[in-house]
């Protein structure tokens, strides 16, 4: 089995050689962008992750953040199913995938995945809200990154994983910089220093980040990003709820909204409104 | 046909293929909680966002957001919505929000006579350190307080918010059957006496 950390640590030197060639070749306008960007990442750069209303209520109630596998031997134990069972009932045609990328790893089945962020709203269709960790979470529990989706980018036919890509676009957590620089090196210096948080990390790009060993738990939460309009509408709902004109639905949207609004208080954890 | 490939049904969440294109389609279900997405997303909102992989076909977007709506509720079914946790959050809302509550009392519910949703709001902001803050903001929320304490206890039929003039021109009354109508459907005798 592969330990992925080991792989990340092990790639070190060929992202500062490829880096430094990226530099050297740049002219001097786009070196100085290269070099902030890099610098942007490495100040800025926290791992994201997108929730569902009560995939955040969870966490901060359980102030623990399951993965699929965690969350269905929880979901055994409870109900009695066996735990691939009840995998392959929620996963169904992607079950084999899941497996064979998680299984490759040592510890693949505890691993949790994120995204790299620098101030955006991440991949936003899978979760209204972002979770965005305190740089404290990076030291307290062990993360590796990768250039692209594990599953999109790394999965072979058979299914299997491709490890010898997966090698070269792998970074531990003091070369995310760099990864990310190679990644966007084509398109930083047409962009404005605002869009790059949004470069980064979208629906459809972003660089994934694993946590591999450690808690996750609701303590380390730094702030949680939401879209205006949302953050709008539920001040709304609040508002409209004393003349007894909500629906069922939103009434249950906003009481989940203000149970995590309650915690996050209590966590001394702020709304940030993208 | 629209097919639901996979969802979230707590949160009410679904993945559609429509004419071969996928979406995501979220509450409260308007035009931008819809947004198009690749296969490579539905693998991961499945493999990763704890989407369940499903596969039911729907004639209409009225019937599959229908079957979103009827599962979310579903799967909250024995959890009342926490009325007093919804109400408290306006204890904490930020300065913008209570202004604009503010402005919402005098424009929305004061003119339609709904004293106690005006007297209910004030009350919490009166709890919100934003407003305790700001003598402007706690100017504002007593004045309007005096104003719902002249309207009385009782709030105009809800249905009066929707449609201002019925009362003057139908009487009361007709407000009160509307709402007793809007409340629990057909209340006047159908058909002919045997």
């Amino acid at each position: 089995m592969i330990n992925f950390l080991e792989l990340c640590e092990r790639n070190q030197d060929r992202l500062l050689s490829q880096f430094g060639e990226l530099l050297n070749g740049a002219n001097s306008r786009t070196r100085k962008t290269l070099v902030e960007f890099a610098e942007a990442i490495k100040a800025k750069g926290r791992i994201g992750v997108n929730m569902r209303p009560m995939v955040l209520l969870d966490f901060l109630i359980s102030d623990r953040w399951f993965n699929i596998h965690q969350w269905a031997k929880k979901t055994s134990a409870r109900g009695g199913k066996p735990v691939e069972v009840i995998l392959r009932e929620k996963l169904r045609d992607y079950f084999d995938r899941r497996m064979a990328f998680d299984g490759f790893f040592e510890s693949g089945l505890e691993f949790r995945y994120g995204a790299l962020n620098i101030g955006g709203l991440g991949a936003h269709c899978f979760g209204e809200y972002c979770a965005i960790l305190q740089k404290e979470a990076h030291r307290s529990c062990r993360v590796g990154y990768l250039k692209g989706d594990s599953l999109n980018h790394y999965m072979a036919a058979g299914p299997k994983v491709d490890d010898g890509r997966l090698r070269v676009e792998c970074a531990a957590d003091g070369q995310k910089d760099m990864l990310l620089a190679l990644k966007h090196a084509s398109e930083v210096a047409a962009k404005p220093p605002d869009q790059w948080p949004d470069m980064i990390c979208n629906a459809d790009c972003y660089a994934e980040a694993i946590v591999v060993e450690g808690h996750v738990k609701a303590g380390h939460l730094s702030c949680i990003r939401i879209g205006k309009v949302d953050f709008a509408l539920y001040w709304d709902y609040a508002f409209r709820e004393f003349s007894g004109r909500l629906s069922e639905l939103d009434r249950y949207r906003v009481d989940a909204f203000a149970a995590i609004d309650e915690r996050l208080q209590l966590l001394g954890v702020s709304w940030e409104t993208v | 046909m629209l097919r639901l490939r996979a969802a979230a049904w707590e949160d009410g969440y679904g993945v559609v293929e429509d004419g071969g294109a996928l979406f995501l389609v979220r509450p409260p279900y308007r035009k931008a909680n819809k947004v198009a997405i690749s296969e490579s997303d539905l693998e991961a909102a499945v493999s990763k966002h704890g989407f369940t992989a499903t596969d039911q076909t729907f004639a209409s977007w009225a019937a599959l957001i229908e079957h979103l709506r009827r599962r979310f509720l579903d799967e909250r079914k024995g959890q009342v919505p926490d009325s007093d946790r919804i109400k408290k959050l306006v204890e904490r809302a930020p300065t913008d929000v209570v202004a604009s509550y503010l402005d919402r009392i005098e424009v929305e519910l004061l003119p339609r006579r709904q004293w106690r949703a005006a007297n209910g709001v004030l009350a919490h902001l009166l709890r919100n350190p934003a407003v305790r803050q700001d003598t402007n903001l706690l100017d504002r929320v007593s004045a309007l307080l005096e104003r719902t304490e002249l309207g009385g206890d009782v709030d105009a039929p809800p249905l009066a918010e929707d449609f201002p003039l019925v009362e003057e021109l139908y009487g009361r009354v007709a407000l009160e059957l509307g709402d007793r109508i809007r409340r629990e459907g057909q209340v006047l005798p159908m058909g002919s006496a045997a």
